[in-house]
């Protein structure tokens, strides 16, 4: 599914943030991505989710090298992929049914199955009172929980989600669990960067521990 | 057709129109960048090039086509073979009619050089035939003039070419002049369209990002700048074609005496109104266009 190999990642010509990275996620796989602040956990994310190509090694994506699929391919294998940012990343100006129907309007669905698909995630996640809401009218926690409705929405082959829990209480950080647990049931591969100690306890699932730009504890493909 | 009950879905397939939530806040920018009255302007000054070049060019299709069915036949003063040349004339194929001029005539003719005095009457002045030609006949005026003169020797032919090519000449480097105006009145709003647009993505980068990262292809962030364009190039270019259209006719209005024979009517006609119009959808066309093909071209140095 997702292959690096002595990848690096620089800014500029600024130092490595990510070193010497080999990292494997098979298909249908759960881990953790942990590590503290400044490690490069969004850094390898956003190589993951790509956004950006490494600075050198090999990136392997779905089976291609991330190096020598053409620009115009790239749409076809983002939308392959969920992501969750950490910061949310919804449009200001669009309702949230608007903003979790985004991908699927991008993939060119009709407009009559977007929305019937888009009321029924949002429900299931606790927002189906605030499918017209702004986001700038939503608290932090109702945020990422669009943010999280809209990564999943098209049902993606791997899953991203960058500290996806960390606005919610408790009860919430366990549906969503669920909602990623049933995702993975499905097929779906998953990779969730937290510092949540208790959610990666509860979910037994492996932990990839990055430090220092390095992947220092890679476990065995799930 | 088939799924299609809304003239709005039919924009919408074509891309005309936003679907439910345009992803892009392009509207916020337009507040900032009027492109709009950018090219209202830009269109004021093309149309009142391009009804130049509409006016200029009928005028010469008329001068043209009034001086061309036309010949003046010049017999020396002292000739007496007016009735045999005005009989060679009449008998000459595509010549319908053949008349003299009255001394009156011609005086009347010369008196804007020469006044009116009785002694223009005295002035070896030569004999002038008017000769008019059935439309569309053609008549070489030299060999005309050889078979005349060989009658009346001195006879001379005038068919007016030399007149109507400075004319046509003129009226040509006038509408040439006009298009070049038209051309760079267009480039100029191109370029101003190309930096709203590249304005309007820096402004928008974030969510153009994010659009990227969730599988949007460049046209589709492409279409929604180049939509809008269109709708705001459509707006201000009717704007300035009807700013135009009111400035053509307050023209004419204040300056009765510019329309007299030579100098061509500026009163915009109503295929000339079809005709700007056209321009208006050309401009917006063209708007459209250069916003869709600023964005293809920036998106593509991205990843």
């Amino acid at each position: 599914m997702v292959r690096f190999e002595n990848v690096g990642l620089r800014y500029g010509m600024g130092p490595e943030i990510l070193r010497d990275v080999y990292l494997e996620l098979a298909p249908g796989s759960f881990h953790f991505l942990t590590g503290p602040s400044g490690a490069g956990k969004s850094s390898l994310l956003s190589l993951l989710y790509v956004a950006r190509r490494p600075t050198r090694g090999i990136v392997t994506m779905f089976g291609r090298d991330l190096a020598t699929i053409p620009r115009g391919e790239l749409p076809g294998l983002r939308r392959q992929i969920g992501v969750v940012f950490q910061e949310f990343r919804l449009l200001p100006h669009l309702s949230a049914l608007d903003n979790v129907a985004l991908p699927l309007r991008v993939a060119g669905l009709p407009e009559e199955k977007v929305k019937d698909h888009v009321v029924e995630l949002l429900t299931w996640v606790g927002l189906g009172g605030h499918l017209h809401a702004k986001p700038a009218t939503l608290s932090g926690g109702q945020q990422q929980r669009v943010a999280i409705a809209r990564a999943v929405i098209t049902r993606p082959r791997l899953l991203l989600a960058d500290e996806p829990t960390g606005n919610v209480d408790d009860r919430i950080a366990l549906r969503l669990m669920h909602l990623f647990e049933e995702l993975h049931r499905l097929g779906t591969t998953v990779l969730i960067a937290t510092h949540n100690t208790a959610l990666i306890a509860r979910a037994r699932h492996p932990e990839l521990r990055l430090d220092a730009g390095r992947i220092t504890h890679v476990p065995r493909a799930a | 057709m088939p799924g299609i009950d809304q003239p709005l879905d039919l924009l919408r397939r074509i891309g005309l129109a936003a679907g439910p939530g345009p992803a892009l806040r392009l509207r916020q920018a337009r507040s900032r960048l009027r492109v709009d009255l950018i090219v209202a302007a830009m269109a004021f000054l093309a149309a009142l090039a391009f009804a130049g070049v509409l006016t200029v060019t009928d005028q010469a299709s008329r001068w043209r086509a009034s001086l061309s069915g036309n010949l003046t036949v010049e017999i020396p003063n002292d000739s007496q073979q007016m009735p045999a040349v005005l009989a060679m004339l009449r008998a000459t194929p595509g010549v319908v009619r053949a008349e003299p001029l009255a001394r009156s005539e011609v005086a009347q003719l010369l008196a804007p050089w020469l006044g009116t005095s009785a002694l223009v009457e005295t002035l070896p002045v030569p004999q002038l035939v008017d000769v008019t030609l059935r439309p569309g006949a053609v008549i070489d005026s030299s060999v005309l003039a050889q078979r005349l003169g060989e009658t009346a020797p001195g006879t001379t032919v005038d068919d007016h070419g030399r007149w109507v090519g400075q004319l046509l000449r003129l009226a040509r480097l006038a509408s040439l002049t006009a298009l070049v105006i038209v051309a760079v009145v267009a480039l100029s709003a191109m370029i101003a369209v190309t930096i709203t647009t590249r304005a309007g993505l820096a402004l928008h980068h974030e969510a153009i990002d994010l659009l990227h990262l969730i599988g949007a292809e460049d046209r589709y962030i492409a279409r929604e700048f180049g939509r809008e364009a269109l709708w705001l190039g459509l707006r201000g270019s009717l704007l300035g074609i009807a700013l135009a259209i009111v400035a053509l006719y307050v023209l004419l209005a204040l300056a009765p005496a510019l329309d007299s024979v030579l100098i061509p009517s500026l009163a915009p006609r109503p295929l000339s109104i079809a005709a700007l119009a056209l321009v208006a959808v050309v401009a917006a066309a063209l708007c459209g266009f250069t916003a869709w093909a600023t964005v293809m071209a920036e998106l593509r140095k991205r990843m």
